[in-house]
C-alpha cells in the first residue's frame, strides 16, 4: 500500500532535520573510522603516501612489549576508575537525595569538578597528590601513616589517577540522582512497614531498582576510562617507568609525536576491540544482577 | 513516578535497549580520542621565554623590554643586508611561524613594521604557536599542503623537516646574495640544518652548555667555587659535599641527572671516551665500558649519595630546574639560561656565576644547540621569503633580536655585552663555543622523539634503583637498536 502524502511529508521532514547529524556522522565520525581501519593496514608517515603493509602492523603490535604494558594499564585503570566512580557517585547521589536546606548548594559543589577545565584539574591534583606537601598525604599522615609517592611511585601512580578521576564523576552522580528520584516511594514505605532498616532498604530496594542505572554508569564509565589519555598525558606522560602508559596515550604518541599514522590506527583498533570485549562481558554479566521493570 | 528515562519508552524501546544503545554509541568513539591535548613542556634552547599576555598594538608594537622608539632607532641604525633576489613587484604577504615568548612576539611585530619601510611590497604576517604544539601543527599542515612561508625549527626537528621536504634548500638564494657570509655561522650552528651538502635553514641562537654554580651555596658550605681547572671527578666529589636538607628545603649537589636523551653523549660521555650512538646514529654503543662506567658513577651519585633529584624530587620542583629555584649548587645548562637567570623576578634572584664544563680523561666537550628559520617548500613567494629570512638572520637581525648567544659570530660579543654580563662570563661562553663546542653526539635523526620515549621508562627504573645500570643499558640497547634502522 502506498504511503499517504502526510506520511511522505513527515518522512521528508524527518530526513531533512536528520541531515545535519547524518552529514556530521559521515564526515566526522563514520568516515574517519573507516579511513583509520584502512590506514591500520598501511605504513603512513603523514607526509608521504600510505604504503600497504597488510597485517604487518598487527603482527608488530602483538610483539610490541609496550603495547601489552599499555593494555594491562588500560584495563587496570579502566576497571578501577569505573568502579570507584560508580561507588563514589552513587554514594554522593544518595547523600544529595536527602531533603535538607541548602541541598542545591551541595549538589552544585559536588557537580562542580565535572565542569572545571581538565588542565586546571590536573594542576590541582598534581599538588593535592604531592608526596611531601599534598593534601592526601597530609590527611593520611594524621592517621600516623606515611603516604606513598602518588604519581612518582610506579605502584601508586594509577591509584593516584583513579582518585583524581573519581573526583570528576559529577555527570554519573546526576544520572544516579535522577534514577533515585524515580524509585517508587511506595516500595520504601512497604519495606519500612516490614521493619527493614536503612541498609536493608538500600540493599533490597534501592540497588535492584537502580541496577539499570548502575549498569549504565558502569558501562559508560568503563568505556570512558579505557579511552582516557589527556589528563594522563599532562600529569605523568605515561610515567614513571611506563606505569601509567595507557592505550589512548599510546595512540596519541604514535599519531602526533612520531607521526606513524598507520601504527597509531592499529593501536586505536586494538583499543576499540578491547572496549567491545569488555562491554560484551559486562552485558553478559548484567543478566545476573540488573533488574528491569520492563522486559 | 518521576523517571527521567521513561519518556523515551514511548518510542518503542525499553530502558535496557536504551542503555544498550547508549553504551554501544559510546563504544564507537575510541578512534576520535586522538585530538590535540595538553602536553608537558619540552625542554628546548628557546623554550624558556615566557609567553606574553599583552596585546600587541600592530601600529606601535612595544613592551617594557622593547620600547617602540628605541626599537625603531636601533632598527634604522643597523646595516641590513641586500640581495640580487628581486623584490616583488606587487604586494605579497610572507607568513613567519614562530614560537611564543615576550622577546619573540613583540620583537617580531616591530621587525615586521620596520621591515616594510625598506621593502614596501612585503607584508610580514607573524603566526605564533606554542613550542609543544608547533611540530604537530605544522607537520599536519604540511600533510594537507599548507605551510607558512618562513618557519621556525628546533635543532632536534631539523633533519626530520628536511627529510620530509618541508624546507627549501637555501643554496640558490645564497648564491644570489654576494654579501652573505656563510663562515659567519659556526660549523655546529649550521650542522643541524645541512643534508647532502645543502643548507636548509639559518640559525637564531647557537648555545654551548656551561657549568653554572650558586655562589651562596658554595659560600655557606665553605667550599671553593668551580673554575676551568675542574674535572668531572672533582665535580662529583663537590656535589656529594654540597647536598643538604630534605623535602622542600633540600639543596641538590648537581643537576641534571644524565639520561639517554638528545645530548647525553656530548654532555656526559665524550669526556670519558664514551658514546650513546655512533656518529651516524645507526648503532647503539651505550653498553660499552667507557659509557657504562661513567653512567654507573652518576647513578651512584643519585641513588647512594642522593646528590641529584630523584623522580619524586623532580616532581616536587614541578619539573622546574632546581638551580633556577636557588636549590642547586651546580648545574650544567645551556647558555640560553643566562637570560632566564637574569630575568628572574627580584624576589627569586640569587648570586650565580658560570664557568667551563669540567674536563675528563679524553678532554673537554660541550654540546652546541640552537634553533633556526627556513623557507618552507609550500611557500608561494620564495623570493620574498628569502628577502625576509636573509634580513631576519643577518648580523643586523641577530642584533635586533638579541639572540643569546647568536648563531652569527659577528654579533656574538655585542649581544652578550647588551645583557651587561661580566667579561669573564662572555669570554667563557665564547671559548666554550669555539674551542670545544660540538654538535657530535647530539641526537638529530627522525627517530629521536620515539627513541627518547622508548628509553625513558627503562632509565626511570634505573634511577629508582629497581634495575641495575648494566641491565638498564642492555635493555636500552635492545630497544634502541631496531629503531635505528628508521634513520637510514
Amino acid at each position: 500500500m502506498a504511503a499517504s502524502p502526510l506520511v511522505r511529508r513527515e518522512a521528508r521532514r524527518f530526513h531533512l532535520f536528520a541531515l545535519p547529524w547524518t552529514i556530521g556522522f559521515v564526515f566526522f565520525t563514520g568516515g574517519p573510522i573507516i579511513v583509520s581501519l584502512v590506514l591500520s593496514f598501511t605504513r603512513y608517515e603523514l607526509l608521504s603516501a600510505p604504503e600497504w603493509v597488510g597485517l604487518d602492523n598487527y603482527v608488530q603490535l602483538l610483539r610490541d612489549p609496550d603495547f601489552w604494558v599499555a593494555t594491562r594499564n588500560t584495563i587496570y585503570f579502566g576497571a578501577a576508575s569505573a568502579t570507584a566512580g560508580v561507588v563514589y557517585s552513587l554514594a554522593a547521589a544518595l547523600l544529595l537525595n536527602i531533603k535538607l536546606r541548602g541541598q542545591a548548594i551541595f549538589r552544585t559543589i559536588i557537580y562542580m569538578p565535572s565542569v572545571i577545565s581538565g588542565i586546571a584539574t590536573a594542576l590541582l591534583w598534581i599538588h593535592v597528590l604531592h608526596p611531601d606537601y599534598g593534601l592526601v598525604n597530609y590527611l593520611i599522615g594524621l592517621l600516623g601513616v606515611q603516604g606513598p609517592g602518588w604519581l612518582t611511585d610506579a605502584s601508586w601512580a594509577i591509584p593516584g589517577l583513579v582518585i583524581m578521576t573519581t573526583w570528576t564523576t559529577g555527570n554519573a552522580m546526576i544520572i544516579f540522582l535522577a534514577g533515585l528520584q524515580g524509585v517508587p516511594v511506595s516500595l520504601y514505605e512497604a519495606a519500612h512497614i516490614d521493619g527493614a532498616g536503612w541498609w536493608s532498604r538500600f540493599r533490597n530496594v534501592t540497588v535492584p531498582m537502580m541496577s539499570p542505572v548502575i549498569f549504565f554508569n558502569l558501562v559508560v564509565g568503563f568505556i570512558g576510562s579505557l579511552q582516557a589519555y589527556q589528563l594522563i598525558l599532562f600529569m605523568t606522560d605515561g610515567g614513571p617507568a611506563n606505569s601509567t602508559l595507557v592505550l589512548g596515550l599510546y595512540v596519541y604518541r604514535y599519531a602526533f609525536k612520531y607521526f606513524e599514522m598507520g601504527y597509531a590506527s592499529t593501536i586505536a583498533w586494538a583499543l576499540f576491540f578491547l572496549v567491545i570485549v569488555f562491554t560484551v562481558i559486562q552485558f553478559g554479566l548484567a543478566r545476573r544482577w540488573v533488574h528491569y521493570e520492563v522486559k | 513516578m518521576n523517571n527521567p528515562l521513561r519518556g523515551l519508552d514511548t518510542a518503542g524501546l525499553n530502558r535496557r535497549q536504551i542503555l544498550s544503545l547508549a553504551a554501544m554509541a559510546a563504544a564507537a568513539v575510541p578512534l576520535s580520542a586522538c585530538g590535540s591535548g595538553p602536553r608537558t613542556r619540552q625542554a628546548g634552547p628557546t623554550s624558556s621565554a615566557s609567553s606574553s599576555s599583552e596585546v600587541i598594538n600592530p601600529d606601535r608594537p612595544e613592551s617594557a623590554l622593547f620600547p617602540y622608539d628605541e626599537a625603531e632607532k636601533l632598527f634604522d641604525s643597523l646595516p641590513w643586508p641586500t640581495t640580487k633576489v628581486p623584490e616583488p613587484t606587487s604586494k605579497v604577504t610572507v607568513t613567519v611561524a614562530i614560537i611564543p615568548g615576550q622577546r619573540h612576539e613583540v620583537r617580531h611585530a616591530q621587525f615586521a613594521k620596520f621591515f616594510k619601510k625598506r621593502h614596501p611590497n612585503i607584508e610580514i604576517k607573524v603566526e605564533v604557536t606554542p613550542f609543544d604544539d608547533f611540530r604537530t601543527k605544522y607537520l599536519t599542515g604540511a600533510a594537507s599542503g599548507v605551510l607558512p612561508d618562513v618557519m621556525y625549527s628546533q635543532f632536534q626537528w631539523g633533519q626530520s623537516f628536511i627529510k620530509n621536504n618541508l624546507y627549501l634548500p637555501l643554496d640558490d638564494f645564497i648564491a644570489e646574495t654576494p654579501d652573505f657570509n656563510r663562515a659567519d655561522f659556526s660549523k655546529a650552528a649550521l650542522s643541524y640544518w645541512e643534508r647532502d651538502g645543502k643548507l636548509y635553514a639559518l640559525g637564531t641562537d647557537s648555545a654551548p652548555k656551561l657549568l653554572f654554580y650558586n655562589k651562596g651555596i658554595f659560600e655557606k658550605a665553605g667550599a671553593k667555587v668551580p673554575d676551568a681547572s675542574w674535572t668531572w671527578d672533582k665535580l662529583m666529589e663537590a656535589a656529594r659535599g654540597l647536598v643538604s636538607g630534605t623535602g622542600a628545603q633540600k639543596i641538590f649537589g648537581f643537576t641534571p641527572v644524565p639520561k639517554p636523551t638528545s645530548d647525553l653523549t656530548a654532555t656526559f660521555l665524550l669526556a670519558f671516551g664514551g658514546r650513546y650512538l655512533t656518529a651516524d646514529e645507526r648503532k647503539c654503543v651505550i653498553e660499552e665500558p667507557a659509557s657504562r662506567d661513567v653512567l654507573k658513577r652518576w647513578m651512584d651519585l643519585l641513588i647512594k649519595d642522593k646528590a641529584m633529584p630523584d623522580l619524586a624530587e623532580t616532581q616536587a620542583t614541578a619539573k622546574v630546574e632546581p638551580f633556577t629555584l636557588n636549590r642547586g649548587a651546580l648545574y650544567v645548562g645551556g647558555a640560553w639560561n643566562i637570560v632566564t637567570l637574569l630575568t628572574l623576578p627580584a624576589e627569586q634572584q640569587f648570586d650565580w656565576s658560570l664557568t667551563h664544563v669540567p674536563s675528563g680523561p679524553e678532554g673537554r666537550f660541550t654540546p652546541v644547540l640552537g634553533s633556526a628559520f627556513g623557507i618552507t617548500s609550500k611557500t608561494r613567494n620564495p623570493e620574498a621569503a628569502w628577502i625576509v629570512l636573509n634580513s631576519l638572520r643577518s648580523y643586523a637581525g641577530h642584533r635586533f633580536f638579541l639572540d643569546t648567544p647568536p648563531s652569527r659570530l659577528s654579533a656574538f660579543e655585542e649581544n652578550l655585552q647588551a645583557l651587561k654580563l661580566d667579561k669573564a662570563v662572555i669570554d667563557t661562553t665564547k671559548e666554550s663555543l669555539h674551542k670545544y663546542g660540538t654538535s657530535d653526539g647530539v641526537l638529530r635523526l627522525p627517530a629521536t622523539p620515539k627513541l627518547e620515549d622508548l628509553t625513558k621508562p627503562i632509565w626511570e627504573r634505573v634511577m629508582s634503583g629497581s634495575l641495575s645500570v648494566d641491565e638498564g643499558l642492555k635493555q636500552v640497547t635492545e630497544r634502541v637498536t631496531p629503531m635505528l634502522a628508521e634513520n637510514v
